[in-house]
């Protein structure tokens, strides 16, 4: 996975070769190409899918079925593909030199610029990827580009591919989960979250069931909430709600802008549990929007760091994927120096950024 | 009973000094049963008397007890009146609601129906009432039909615009949710803006019924035989006063009624709107 706009190997259509940006997981990499780094780098993730094969071991024995040649050894499948060497499988989303611009003239806006990164197909697995950076950096714009939503759908320039073929707009195969809360009003907790199914033409009563075993998936009560409307929910439970109504239809991307934004802390740490523990169990890639770095680093397999408008990637970072749950995971001083890292890396870019100015 | 902690506890403004706050409810509905009383008793004292002693004459003001006695007399007259008058209205309404709300949703989903249909909307939007009902009787004479089509043209705009805007005011987010899940147009229309929407639109249609049972009133006063506006007519040329002011008063409760039993239904059959 690769995604720096000064990337010497931009993502061809149909995945060429995926670029060295990982990293050791405490320490993030730089852009710059330094062969003796990219083997340290090389070395320290080798180390790291040795501590994670035993974490990962129910993974890994799920994704055995599939056979995958470009990822070599994947026990937890955060092992990069060699370079130049092609890929059986396109990746499952790629940005090459995406650039996009609302109006022309004086009053032309350009939202982001030249984001290319490309998030390669871990049958079985998944890719957990935040999207990390300012208020008005773009964020939105990539995801939405992905959902296929207007008035960010298509690209002005560039091109982004799902499964190596163009995006014609939205779909259930690419689920997506807002910050304001979008359950239909008109309908109860067990309705709204049947609606996929029921536009799919699943059966009442299939429906119905389907519906009633997500409800306790995500942690609501069948007995106490099936038949509530979302104006009496708290905004905990209709995120829950939102979250159950996008995973039944079983997408192979789920797409989340901020999805726990708006919720106090204690709920958010108990929905990000949840969202681990759900994402384990279907394996989609996950795109989640946060301006949260403990967030973005507790969930992340990696960050796309993003700069101020117009946006760009400014860097790809990775980081070690949950294994405990997100209170215990945020106490341990590791974690918080990986935060801090990041932190630093926000503040310096950002500097530099501002006297390339 | 007051220890030495409750003194400690302050006492909350009471309602009169407080901005904005509700009296409790016997005290609200006693104030307005009370000012009601206190109008019938003007009324009863400067109606008392005969012709030549009342401080208003009767043939302007009746007493209420001559209006209470009215009644009587208006008889089977009354429920004919109502029937005819109502027969109207509903029909005209339901017309209107069908091509209203059936244009408007199409205009609220498809801009270029709207479009296309602005003009004429704004045009008959700003069209006084009153101007539209010599055209209705050289159109469709001077039967049922002049008195339907006066109140379906004079509402059949509002109903529209009403609709366009309540489908138009359902928020992006819940389209592009459903169409993150896979809905078809056709559904999100179906399953997501009508739905949505119509707890508005019926807000729409209660408030254009009322509208519309004062517009047939102006109807009937035209070469008509039967209903509500007809006996106010009759009372006038003949005189007959009480009955008038016993008119008004079982008109005003009908629009009330109708207006409490379709809220009442409304509330009932959109639950999941606590602001109806």
């Amino acid at each position: 996975m690769s995604a720096s706009k000064d990337d010497p190997h931009p993502h061809l259509p149909g995945g060429t070769g995926t670029g060295p940006a990982g990293g050791a997981p405490i320490a993030p990499t730089t852009p710059a190409r330094d062969p003796a780094a990219e083997a340290a780098a090389l070395a320290a993730l080798e180390a790291q899918d040795e501590r994670l094969a035993e974490v990962d071991l129910p993974r890994a024995a799920a994704g055995a079925a599939v056979p995958v040649a470009s990822a070599p050894q994947t026990s937890g499948g955060t092992k990069m593909a060699p370079l130049g060497k092609p890929l059986a499988k396109p990746p499952v989303v790629a940005f090459d030199k995406v650039t996009k611009t609302y109006g022309t003239g004086s009053t032309a806006f350009t939202a982001i610029k030249d984001v290319s990164f490309a998030i390669e197909d871990y049958p079985g697995r998944g890719e957990f990827v935040s999207i990390l950076g300012p208020s008005g950096c773009g964020k939105s714009t990539v995801i939405r580009l992905i959902a296929g939503l207007l008035p960010q759908f298509p690209q002005s320039s560039g091109s982004v591919l799902v499964d190596g073929k163009p995006i014609r707009g939205p779909g259930p195969d690419r689920g997506m989960v807002f910050q304001d809360y979008t359950s239909f009003d008109h309908r109860t907790v067990l309705e709204n979250i049947a609606f996929g199914l029921e536009c799919r033409g699943v059966a009442a009563a299939e429906r119905r069931d389907r519906a009633r075993a997500w409800i306790s998936k995500v942690g609501l009560s069948i007995k106490r909430d099936a038949d509530k409307y979302p104006h009496e929910l708290s905004g905990g439970m209709r995120q829950r709600v939102a979250i159950a109504r996008t995973l039944i239809l079983e997408p192979r991307i789920i797409l989340m802008d901020e999805p726990f934004g708006a919720l106090d802390p204690p709920t958010r740490t108990r929905m990000q549990d949840n969202l681990v523990e759900l994402w384990r169990e279907q394996s989609p890639t996950i795109f989640f929007i946060t301006h949260s770095i403990e967030e973005a680093v507790f969930l992340g397999d990696h960050i796309l760091l993003f700069s101020n408008s117009p946006g760009t990637v400014l860097k790809t970072i990775r980081v070690p994927p949950p294994d405990r749950p997100s209170i215990e995971m945020q106490r341990d001083p590791k974690f918080q120096a990986v935060v801090a890292e990041i932190r630093d890396t926000i503040d310096q870019l950002e500097s530099s950024n501002r006297a390339g100015d | 009973m007051a220890s030495p902690a409750d003194a400690a506890v302050p006492d909350p403004p009471p309602w009169w000094r407080t901005l904005r706050a509700d009296p409790p409810v016997h005290i609200r509905v006693a104030i307005g049963a009370g000012l009601v009383a206190f109008i019938v008793l003007i009324w009863w004292l400067v109606t008392r008397g005969d012709a030549i002693t009342a401080v208003v004459s009767p043939s302007k003001l009746p007493s209420p007890g001559a209006v209470v006695r009215s009644l009587g007399s208006l008889g089977d007259h009354l429920a004919e009146g109502i029937f005819a008058t109502f027969e109207r209205v509903l029909l005209g309404v339901v017309i209107a609601a069908l091509v209203g709300v059936g244009l408007g949703v199409f205009a609220g989903t498809n801009r270029a129906i709207g479009s296309a249909v602005a003009p004429l909307v704004i045009f008959l939007r700003s069209i006084p009432m009153g101007a539209l009902l010599p055209l209705m009787l050289m159109l469709f004479a001077t039967g049922e039909q002049q008195k339907v089509m006066f109140i379906f043209f004079a509402i059949v705009p509002f109903v529209f615009s009403d609709t366009v805007k309540a489908v138009s005011i359902v928020p992006e987010r819940y389209v592009e949710t459903a169409q993150t899940l896979g809905a078809s147009n056709r559904q999100i229309l179906g399953k997501v803006l009508v739905p949505l929407a119509l707890p508005d639109i019926v807000t729409s249609l209660r408030f254009q019924f009322g509208l519309a049972l004062g517009y047939v009133m102006l109807a009937e006063a035209i070469a008509t035989t039967s209903g509500l506006g007809v006996m106010l007519n009759n009372n006038e040329r003949l005189g007959n006063i009480e009955q008038n002011y016993a008119l008004l008063f079982i008109i005003a409760l009908l629009a009330f009624g109708i207006d409490f039993v379709i809220r009442f239904f409304q509330r009932g059959v959109f639950q999941w709107r606590r602001d109806l």
